[in-house]
């Protein structure tokens, strides 16, 4: 608890010190951007961290993280005495200031308890989480290293790591429960985020009065964005209550979900299940399914794609870029939303006379690279409509576009630079773009995953159309048929030129992959086609008006348009073997978080305009829909959290303390007394035997996703020679030379624990770098026992309880004291 | 008829002056047998080890370095004794008196004396303004500082001074820093082009130099403010960390500043008068003072806790001459009886309980009602006066306090006394390094000349670069290796086999722990030297013949 209070006080503390420059920058939202200051506080506090911990004027600890938040906090307060409105501003705000404070403290407590009932860093890639975590935290210098490829900078988006590090650090947090309070921190933020976004633009649609579905809209962005998940859940959940009846299912593609019993044969299509024993299906993870809409059909032995909402990820718990990146985002559109609502041309001079903007936008939008490098490919094009259309109003479109640029291009250099020590480290797998010729996404699936945002959304157009249905300029709607058919038109010559990948080899060629789709596919392709026409041709005809719906249309037309591409396209990564499956996976997600916007205040426009006695007839069909949509968070939070029967606490390594207690005392001691540049060797991940003729043998290769392996880095941010070998490769690219290293210095770390005299070892650490080995239960278990070098024979014991030894390599240093 | 000779003009002087030197005087005094009385511990110990090894070349992340840590290693390289650079720290501390005599007209010439007098008994201050940590200058720069913020305008060239002491100065500075930042924001008053250009080369060459660790080496840019910040919440620089230190030592100042800081808000908003720079400026150094001594509660470092009471003073200083003025002018009536009937009951409790704590438990029924009775009584006649003040005669409402100013005074005079007359037996400084780490020294190297090599175990590399300083070079490490002859060794360690141990107790560090309990406490204000000690013992072990 007390972790907690100093985690969630940091982070108001923070937020509250940000509140001058919200004020500014969203003068114009109804709480003065009170809900967006935690994440916009974070974000310029971590951005500053960085670069003056790269620039070596901080010092590493929780200091410098304390140094950080003052220097931010000094630069706000001489922001604030010089905004002559400020007392005014916050007068005005004091209510959406208080609702935003008890929205994200109410989500933070609440996230944070349910998170002690299942607090465990175990599964997936939690691992490689805290890893980047503690990394943050621990690494002498800026930028950090990577604690499973000693000697080497980190190379991963990990602004989001470093934003919940300052949380952490600041508030001498236990790096294992700082990342579940992270994740709290997040969840809260995106909340307050959400709702001050979508009460700003609710506001403007539906004017000063309307304070009732201004709440209800901001209300509804929040569950849709938080709480909201696929329509599959409500099937999962009457199959676990015995009502999946098969062709039902089928009908809706749900056929995967049918409950077939125990021991159910071949022929069932669905899961063999039995129905559930409590309110809630209670078999072992199964939200997990909802993650993945290719187990909805018949069972697939792999699902290709991933299709994640923030639900589902805040359920699931990993500390992913994609996750943290979400109140980033929102601060971003949240940006774009007030500079178009703003009055006055925007140039460059307006950089002289609003320096402070200057550094916001270019921290917010550097931001979004350092914490999801995908979010900035999605968003940052909205910032350069949203400038546009504001200068749009008062000059030519020559004008328009030539101050847009010179606007727009010292916040670009400036965020570079800032940024610009991430990015010279930062080189993942990448391939260009290739053409999806693969089967394409079921239209039943389309509507059980995105339906119910689209839907919300789609019914707001109407409602913004009733207005200008008689007088459509031909223009935009044209500039809209253009944009939504060139996808396809573009698609064409990647599938003619056969640069296509599908899972399955269907083949090449334009034939092939025409025929390749289904027909339930190309269905798919219309109804995203058609969708995205109207909300384009909405938002060019409203913003042209300078029609407060215009921006929500914006959001709609977006997120339509991110599903819409995945449909065609695809971007090469390190998972190319299932082509398409992080193309998916990131657009879609973005797609959900616009769309869940868009569609909150698409939804409560159509009941607002609907005449008073009709209003019950609109609001049951969208209290049905959004009711469906909540089942998942519903039916499988009680899952998640085992019924909320142990309240086990927020270290996320207790589970290590409880099956292996002097494995977590060794971590505790490691982050005492070892020094942050040590170089510790942890058994290489690989499992070795003893040959007929008594040599050792490899018998298995390493793997990631292994919570029990590469230990020490990930528990604790120190160095080890070599981790999750998959993930480097992802992470810096599978040069030939990188793999080389690789197994190279897995060889050296099990000539460490096999070789037979102890000059090897010694010459195989010095090699590596290492002055820490570590023998545990792990190492005992990968090694032979007999092959396994006696180390205390020749290097010092520091740590030894029970099986767990950690040994220095001996090192006789000269005093010199005259 | 003579005429009559002129009136001879008698020379005055005035209470205040003597005021003024006798506070000075006390302020010297308090600090002087400091200079070579308290042993090098805690704070002090790691930066004269930095010190040491910037002296004689080596890199050392001890060495931070602030101005005063450089003159400090220049100062080793004619002696080994620590006094020359604690005679140093107290030349620059002993001008804080000149700074706050300048800052009268300020804080009122009562403010301002109370003010010195408070820092005159506050411990931290004593002790952190005339040891050798790195920190030594910085109480009076910032207090030279706040008089060049607020009491006067320095020459555009001052700035570079100033921008330059700050910059190789400690952390003390920072509150007031970040305090003249918010000042000028909301005075919208900026340097002149001259101030910030002087300001800007002074920040410069201070970064310079302290980025060259003033010549002794180059490891990227270091800001040593902002290193010292930092480190204070890593390193062990006091046995008691900073929450106990502040229970032990600086409760009164702490809560009366606190105290103070609250009325003078609630003064400005029942008053509608706008605030002074000097007050704007005290309660924002206050404001960050307090956050930063808040956050590093539970850490061990003394330079939160003496940044706090520092702007405590500042502010309480006024406040105190405010109600010491009220009181002058007070009806005393039979308030004053009430007052020493109080007292005399407090004074009752406390023989009972002194007694109690000697003894290390609590008495009999008889006994505590003795006691529970006169506390009692004695609350209740100081909330009888407080409520008939309050309900009468409003302005002499701080008469009520005079029992909580008497029992604060106390508390920080057993504080002052016990720093700085017998810093030995306190916990403040600690650990220490006692006069047997020397000695360690001497018996060792005096056996490696008949016998062979020495080593020490390497858990010591901290520890010992002070006390062994000027020795011939030694190897650390974690066994003892085959050609030493001679082993420092943890006494609870095994003994390294084929050495037999020197005769002799060997205490290499020495901490005194905090009071453990109410009772350890109340007997501790009573007998300074009732705490137990932790001793990191060594063994020096010979190679058996």
């Amino acid at each position: 608890m007390t972790e907690a209070l100093a985690f969630w006080g940091v982070a108001i503390v923070i937020a509250a010190l940000a509140l001058p420059l919200a004020f500014r920058l969203f003068a114009r939202f109804p709480d003065a951007g009170a809900g967006l200051s935690f994440t916009l506080g974070l974000t310029l506090v971590a951005a500053g961290y960085f670069v003056l911990r790269y620039l070596g004027a901080l010092p590493a600890g929780r200091g410098g993280f304390l140094l950080a938040i003052g220097l931010f906090g000094v630069a706000m307060v001489i922001l604030a005495v010089r905004d002559r409105r400020i007392l005014a501003t916050l007068r005005r705000s004091l209510p959406g200031l208080t609702v935003s404070v008890a929205l994200f403290s109410a989500l933070f407590f609440g996230y944070a308890f349910f998170r002690a009932h299942v607090p465990d860093i175990a599964h997936t890639e939690q691992p490689m989480d805290l890893l980047y975590l503690n990394a943050m935290l621990v690494s002498p210098d800026y930028p950090p290293h990577d604690p499973w490829f000693a000697g080497k900078d980190a190379s991963y988006h990990y602004g989001g790591y470093l934003q919940a590090a300052v949380l952490t650090g600041a508030s001498d947090v236990w790096p294992a429960s700082g990342y579940n309070l992270a994740l709290a921190a997040f969840f809260a933020s995106t909340g307050a985020a959400a709702f001050s976004l979508c009460a700003a633009l609710a506001r403007w649609l539906f004017g000063r009065r309307a304070h009732r579905w201004v709440t209800l809209a901001a209300t509804g962005a929040v569950l849709l964005l938080l709480f909201a998940g696929p329509l599959a859940s409500v099937f999962e959940f009457a199959a676990a209550h015995g009502a999946d009846h098969e062709g039902v299912y089928a009908a809706f593609g749900a056929e995967g979900l049918v409950r077939c019993g125990a021991g159910a044969g071949e022929s069932c299509t669905g899961q063999p299940l039995d129905p559930t024993n409590r309110w809630y299906p209670d078999d072992h993870w199964v939200w997990w399914r909802m993650s993945r809409m290719a187990y909805w059909g018949p069972q697939p032995s792999y699902p290709f794609t991933v299709t994640e909402v923030p639900a589902f990820s805040f359920l699931l718990g990993d500390l992913h870029p994609h996750v943290m990146s979400i109140p980033g985002v929102l601060l971003a559109l949240a940006v774009c939303a007030a500079l178009w609502r703003g009055r006055g041309r925007l140039d460059w001079h307006e950089h002289r006379r609003r320096p402070w903007l200057l550094v916001a936008v270019a921290v917010v939008f550097g931001s979004l690279a350092f914490v999801n490098v995908w979010d900035v490919i999605a968003f940052s094009p909205l910032l350069a409509l949203a400038v546009f259309a504001r200068n749009r109003r008062t000059r030519s479109f020559g004008e328009s576009i030539g101050d847009t640029v010179s606007w727009l291009l010292p916040p670009a250099l400036l965020s570079i630079a800032l940024f610009a020590p991430w990015w010279s480290d930062f080189s993942p797998q990448r391939g260009g773009i290739y053409g999806y010729s693969g089967q394409g996404t079921r239209i039943e699936h389309v509507l059980l995953m995105w339906g119910v945002p689209i839907v919300f959304a789609l019914a707001g157009l109407w409602w913004g159309m009733k207005s200008w249905r008689r007088n459509v300029p031909g223009a935009p709607v044209f500039v809209a048929l253009v944009l939504t058919l060139l996808p396809f038109l573009l698609w064409l010559p990647f599938a003619a030129f056969e640069r296509t990948a599908a899972p399955f080899d269907v083949g090449d060629g334009l034939l092939v992959s025409f025929g390749a789709r289904t027909a339930g596919a190309w269905v798919t392709l219309v109804f995203y086609a058609a969708a995205f026409w109207l909300l384009a041709s909405a938002t060019f005809i409203l913003g042209r008006r300078s029609h407060p719906a215009a921006p929500v249309a914006a959001l709609a037309a977006l997120g339509v348009f991110l599903l819409y591409g995945t449909e065609f396209f695809l971007l090469r990564d390190a998972l190319f073997f299932l082509p398409r499956l992080n193309t998916v996976f990131k657009l879609s997600y973005q797609g959900w978080i616009v769309l869940s916007l868009a569609g909150a205040i698409g939804g409560v426009a159509v009941l607002r305009a609907a005449a008073p006695g009709w209003r019950p007839i609109v609001a049951a069909p969208l209290a049905i829909l959004l009711g469906s949509t909540l089942v998942f968070a519903v039916t499988n939070t009680p899952n998640r959290a085992g019924d909320f029967a142990v309240l086990v606490g927020l270290d996320g390594l207790r589970y290590v303390e409880r099956h292996d207690p002097a494995e977590y005392n060794l971590v505790r001691w490691l982050n005492d007394n070892v020094e942050r540049d040590a170089i510790v060797v942890e058994s290489s991940g690989r499992l070795w035997g003893r040959g007929d003729d008594g040599r050792p043998v490899l018998r298995e290769g390493a793997t990631s996703y292994n919570s029990a392996v590469s230990r020490v880095g990930y528990r604790t941010g120190l160095q080890t020679p070599i981790g999750w070998p998959g993930h480097e490769t992802t992470w810096r690219g599978n040069a030939p030379e990188l793999v080389a290293e690789l197994v190279q210095r897995q060889d050296l770390v099990d000539r460490v624990y096999t070789a037979s005299t102890s000059r090897e070892v010694l010459a195989a650490l010095d090699e590596l770098g290492a002055t820490y080995v570590l023998l545990g239960n792990l190492e005992r278990s990968h090694y032979p026992a007999d092959l396994i070098p006696a180390f205390e024979t020749f290097l010092d014991t520091v740590f030894s309880q029970g099986a767990v030894a950690l040994y220095r390599v001996p090192s006789v240093e000269e005093v010199v004291t005259q | 008829m003579s005429a009559a000779a002129p009136a001879r003009r008698v020379p005055t002087v005035s209470v205040a002056a003597i005021a003024w030197v006798l506070v000075v005087v006390l302020f010297i005094l308090l600090r002087v047998g400091v200079v070579w009385r308290a042993p090098v511990g805690g704070a002090e110990l790691a930066h004269l080890a930095g010190a040491w090894q910037a002296r004689i070349g080596m890199e050392d992340d001890r060495y931070v370095p602030t101005l005063y840590q450089a003159v400090t290693a220049l100062t080793l390289n004619w002696t080994e004794s620590e006094e020359p650079a604690r005679a140093l720290a107290l030349a620059g501390t002993a001008t804080i008196p000149l700074a706050l005599f300048l800052l009268r007209r300020k804080l009122g010439e009562g403010g301002a004396l109370l003010a010195l007098l408070l820092l005159a008994l506050d411990p931290a201050s004593i002790l952190l303004g005339v040891t050798a940590t790195a920190a030594a200058w910085d109480a009076a720069i910032a207090i030279w500082l706040v008089v060049a913020l607020v009491a006067s305008r320095p020459p555009p060239w001052g700035w570079l001074l100033i921008a330059f002491l700050v910059t190789t100065g400690g952390p003390l500075t920072l509150p007031v820093v970040l305090a003249g930042v918010v000042l000028g924001a909301i005075r919208g008053s900026r340097p002149g082009p001259g101030a910030l250009a002087w300001g800007a080369a002074g920040a410069a060459l201070g970064l310079l130099l302290t980025s060259l660790q003033f010549g002794v080496g180059t490891d990227g840019l270091r800001i040593a403010p902002f290193a010292l910040f930092a480190a204070g919440f890593d390193e062990p620089w006091s046995t008691l960390n900073v929450a106990q230190l502040a229970a032990h030592y600086e409760l009164p100042l702490l809560v009366g500043g606190a105290a103070a800081g609250v009325w003078l808000v609630v003064h400005f908003r029942a008053t509608n008068r706008a605030p002074t720079p000097a007050e704007t400026l005290s309660l924002a150094m206050a404001g960050l003072a307090i956050a930063w001594f808040l956050v590093a509660l539970p850490t061990t470092s003394p330079f939160p806790l003496a940044a706090a009471t520092l702007s405590s003073c500042l502010l309480l200083g006024p406040a105190l001459a405010r109600a010491a003025s009220f009181l002058m002018t007070a009806q005393w009536g039979r308030h004053v009886y009430l007052l020493l009937f109080a007292l005399g009951l407090a004074a009752v409790a406390l023989f009972v309980l002194s007694d109690w704590a000697r003894e290390g438990r609590i008495g009999g029924l008889d006994e505590r009602v003795m006691v529970a009775v006169p506390v009692f009584l004695a609350l209740l006649a100081v909330s009888l006066l407080a409520l008939a003040l309050l309900s009468t005669q409003r302005e002499e409402f701080p008469i009520a306090f005079l029992p909580v100013l008497a029992a604060g005074g106390l508390l920080l005079l057993a504080g002052t006394s016990g720093v700085s007359l017998s810093a030995a037996g306190e916990p403040l400084p600690g650990p220490i390094t006692p006069a047997s780490a020397r000695a360690i020294r001497d018996v060792a190297f005096d056996a490696t000349a008949s016998r062979g090599p020495l080593v020490v175990h390497q858990r010591y590399r901290e520890e010992l670069t002070w006390p062994f300083r000027g020795s011939p070079t030694f190897p650390l490490a974690g066994h003892v290796p085959p050609e030493a002859a001679v082993a420092i060794w943890p006494a609870a360690a095994p003994p390294p086999e084929g050495f037999v141990a020197l005769e002799g107790r060997w205490v290499l560090k020495r901490s005194i722990r905090a009071p453990d309990g109410f009772l350890d406490l109340v007997y501790w204000f009573a007998e300074r030297n009732s705490l137990d000690e932790d001793l990191e013992l060594v063994v020096i072990y010979v190679r058996s013949p």
